[in-house]
């Protein structure tokens, strides 16, 4: 018996996440190489940007993450819910008992921006802008937060979003709206350094 | 200049210009997605294969082992890596390669003894403590002739 990307190379046919899930369920140990490629680096990408560019926390989150997908699998019910909607959800969640935890034991989880006043070199630009956009995103309030990187970075539409926090289209729209202006209100005043002067 | 109530519009040249700041960071961002470590690939992999549910009597899928085409291999890359490029961008792809580069000494150890290229740059460094059940023990560069120089990519973690 073919396993499920010999069948797909067969067809020509994309696989669906869904599908890939399904196929691991069933004991296709190639499904799951394709699944953690495909979902791992978006989960560690979400992941990091929610705990302020922590990787080693991050990539913990990640791997709790991906261990309650596969023993989900068995269980799964194709058409209830998409894959990457129940994984984000599970990483949000995963990373809000991160953060609560960080405020009760370290209070210095989260980096400070740099002092601006030192010259930035051309060649550590894009790093410094990096840095300045997670310790902004790091500020807002956490729903604030996902919402915004779920919508700017990781580029899901306002409706997956709402199924991933669990409220409103409308409120997804005022949580990013919020959030944007916040952030534009945290890095107005780096525009200089970080090389958008006038 | 005036806004249609009335009211002055100072500053809006400059609220634009922050708003476009905001989305250039955002750009950058969305083109540089951390990679996963190797160790993070390793744990994903292992826990997967932890995980893993016998499957159902009838429909187990044969491993390929010695016999398989290289080229057939190649092309099982490609589609996973075409299928991961397509949606979310070069980091992906790459992320990709290497999990795939991975599987290939993971699931199945035996094409590493194909004849290939790699094996004159280092016979046996590739298999090093390698059983049918280890994740680690290959060293990625081996893959080069197959996926391209992803060695680069590769973080300590």
């Amino acid at each position: 018996m073919k396993g499920i990307l010999d069948r797909a190379l067969d067809t020509g046919r994309e696989i669906s996440d869904e599908a890939l899930l399904a196929a691991y369920g069933r004991g296709e140990r190639q499904a799951a190489v394709a699944l953690a490629a495909r979902l791992t680096p978006r989960m560690l990408g979400f992941a990091m940007r929610m705990l302020g560019g922590d990787r080693a926390e991050a990539e913990d989150v990640t791997q709790e993450a991906m261990l309650r997908l596969w023993k989900q699998a068995s269980d799964w019910r194709e058409g209830e819910a998409r894959v990457t909607t129940w994984l984000y959800r599970v990483v949000a969640n995963l990373c809000t008992d991160r953060l609560r935890r960080r405020r009760f034991v370290d209070m210095e989880g989260v980096a400070e921006p740099e002092d601006g006043s030192a010259p930035v070199s051309q060649r550590l630009m894009a790093e410094e802008r990096a840095r300045a956009l997670i310790a902004a995103l790091a500020e807002l309030p956490e729903r604030q937060r996902q919402a915004v990187i779920l919508r700017h970075i990781e580029g899901l539409s306002n409706p997956e979003i709402a199924g991933i926090l669990d409220i409103s289209v409308e409120a997804v729209e005022s949580l990013t709206a919020r959030g944007k202006r916040a952030l534009v209100g945290k890095l107005a005043p780096r525009r200089e350094e970080l090389g958008y002067g006038e | 200049m005036v806004n249609d109530a009335g009211k002055p519009q100072v500053g809006k040249p400059r609220q634009e210009a922050e708003e476009g700041m905001l989305e250039d960071l955002f750009a950058a961002a969305r083109r540089s997605a951390p990679m996963p470590s190797r160790a993070l690939w390793e744990r994903v992999l292992a826990d997967a294969g932890e995980q893993l549910p016998s499957p159902p009597e009838g429909e187990r899928v044969p491993p390929r082992g010695r016999a398989a085409p290289r080229r057939r291999w190649l092309a099982v890359i490609g589609a996973v890596l075409n299928s991961a490029v397509g949606g979310w961008g070069l980091a992906t792809g790459l992320a990709t390669a290497m999990a795939v580069g991975i599987w290939i000494g993971y699931a199945h150890p035996s094409i590493l003894h194909q004849a290939g290229p790699w094996e004159a740059r280092g016979p046996g460094r590739a298999m090093a403590g390698m059983g049918a059940d280890a994740v680690t023990g290959f060293d990625l560069e081996d893959f080069e002739p197959v996926l391209g120089d992803i060695s680069v990519f590769l973080e300590d973690g």
